[in-house]
């Protein structure tokens, strides 16, 4: 490998060059981009990773990052564990309105 | 490997896929592979971002009709050779799969799926609640009654056979198109004659609705009523664990599965009643909710105590396309010519996907009558007598 190896997600391992090569390969959207490499579905869910993904991506597609969309954000905000979810108590089903 | 987004689309084709999830890919690679030129796959979204990119993963042959048991093995056959055919790790494992019961009266059924299940040479065996422990060890048997075990059963990353497929797919000369939406059919003469589409005018003799929890709205298009409705249902990854779970344990008395996957989180999900369903593709909706967490967290850890402390990671949602008798709607509609579709698989595409597309290619080319296809058509809900799948899980 030539040049410095830039770690891009640090949970899933993810080089910067890998995202790059992906995108090589026509993955030119973020949620794909996230799906096929790795980015932001370890541990910490992208919070230390999506951002510079996006940055990234903006400056390949030779676009503004305001043009890019984020991808869902998925909860837990912070992982919790199955004991601590289970001793909540069960919701009632939610109207189904929001998206 | 995608033609990217400013390329138009060709001004015509022998025949048009809606849909990149798994059964449009993988019928758009079997019809290339049987010979037709000029195919083009349809995605309004990114490859695999319907129903399949959203599923739990899970290949199982315990059914209880013969239609779905045979579609399942011989699916599980394409799979076992799927890497190696499509170029590309789809990180398939034969786990097998757990279908356990509180229920005593639930075991008669699962005795009878048995033995249909061998009659088809599938190797599944009952097991007794203590037998299951050899499989699972540490799951609470205390209150399961019996279950059956499978151990062809497994998964497979479903992004990875979407991948894989599409790939296959773009070396057969298949043109893919993302980010692309379907306008308008044109049928004239009880024929299909083009499509219209965000990107242009495609003229085809043949369109094929793999469109999942939109095949119904698209089918609507040419004229065609499909009795489906759409469900959203809930999954959950957790944080990525060394291997210790083998196979999928399932349970038929309150919905629950999960198994683990190459990748070491645990993937799962449990049926809700209470999941909305629409009529409307406008109305869809896959948000998560607290309530599925809960849910699936207070089941997971009563049948299996040592997940207690391990963490959820990250939940999604996913849209069922729902059969009446939970079977997939396979074939054409006398009334239009050129029209196909393979859509209704109601929690199971991506396990019969395979095979279906691969029967579903001979058909398409070559017009001669598949015993399963024709089993499968939309004709079956004119007659009423209905053979519903007992199994429907998740």
């Amino acid at each position: 490998m030539s040049g410095p190896k830039i770690i891009l997600c640090r949970c899933e391992d993810v080089t910067l060059e890998e995202f790059r090569a992906a995108y090589r390969e026509g993955f030119t959207e973020l949620e794909s981009l996230k799906r096929y490499t790795g980015v932001g579905t370890g541990f910490c869910q992208g919070k230390g990773c999506l951002s510079e993904a996006a940055a990234e991506l903006a400056a390949l597609r030779q676009i503004p990052p305001s043009e890019l969309r984020p991808t869902t954000i998925r909860p837990p905000s912070e992982p919790m564990t199955f004991g601590q979810l289970a001793s909540l108590e069960i919701p009632e089903p939610a109207a189904p309105e929001e998206s | 490997m995608i033609p990217l987004h400013s390329e138009p689309v060709p001004s015509a084709a022998d025949a048009v896929i809606v849909g990149a999830g798994i059964n449009g890919l993988a019928t758009a690679y079997e019809l290339a592979r049987q010979g037709l030129k000029n195919i083009v796959v349809l995605e309004k979204n990114y490859l695999g971002s319907g129903s399949t990119g959203r599923c739990g993963g899970g290949i199982r042959q315990q059914w209880t009709t013969e239609e779905n048991i045979q579609l399942a093995a011989e699916s599980v056959a394409i799979y076992e050779r799927m890497s190696a055919e499509l170029g590309y790790q789809v990180f398939f494992r034969q786990g097998g799969y757990l279908m356990i019961t509180e229920q005593e009266e639930d075991l008669p059924a699962l005795r009878a799926a048995v033995d249909l299940q061998r009659r088809c040479g599938v190797p599944t065996d009952f097991l007794t609640p203590r037998e299951c422990l050899d499989i699972v060890p540490g799951l609470d048997v205390g209150d399961l009654k019996g279950a059956t075990f499978c151990p062809k059963d497994g998964t497979a990353y479903p992004f990875a056979v979407v991948w894989g497929y599409a790939r296959a797919c773009h070396r057969l000369g298949v043109k893919i198109f993302i980010k692309t939406t379907l306008t308008g059919i044109e049928a004239a003469a009880g024929r299909i004659q083009a499509v219209d589409t965000d990107r242009g005018r495609i003229s085809t003799p043949v369109l094929v609705n793999c469109a999942g929890p939109w095949a119904r709205s698209l089918a609507a298009k040419v004229g065609v009523e499909l009795p489906n409705r759409q469900e959203r249902h809930e999954i959950m990854v957790s944080e990525p664990l060394k291997p210790f779970l083998d196979p999928m344990v399932i349970s038929i008395t309150n919905g629950i599965y999960f198994s683990q996957s190459m990748r070491g989180e645990i993937v799962g999900g449990i049926g809700d009643p209470a999941e909305p369903r629409w009529e409307d593709p406008e109305d869809f909706a896959t948000h998560s909710g607290l309530r599925f967490a809960v849910r699936f967290a207070r089941e997971l850890t009563r049948l299996y105590p040592r997940t207690r402390s391990v963490r959820m990671m990250r939940q999604w949602a996913g849209m069922y396309d729902v059969t009446p008798d939970h079977r997939p709607i396979l074939g054409g509609v006398p009334e239009v010519g050129g029209y196909y579709h393979i859509c209704g698989f109601s929690g199971h595409g991506f396990m019969l996907g395979p095979m279906v597309a691969r029967r579903m290619a001979g058909f398409i080319t070559t017009g001669r009558e598949d015993p399963i296809i024709t089993s499968l058509s939309l004709a079956r809900f004119a007659g009423g007598d209905l053979q519903a799948d007992a199994f429907v899980v998740g």
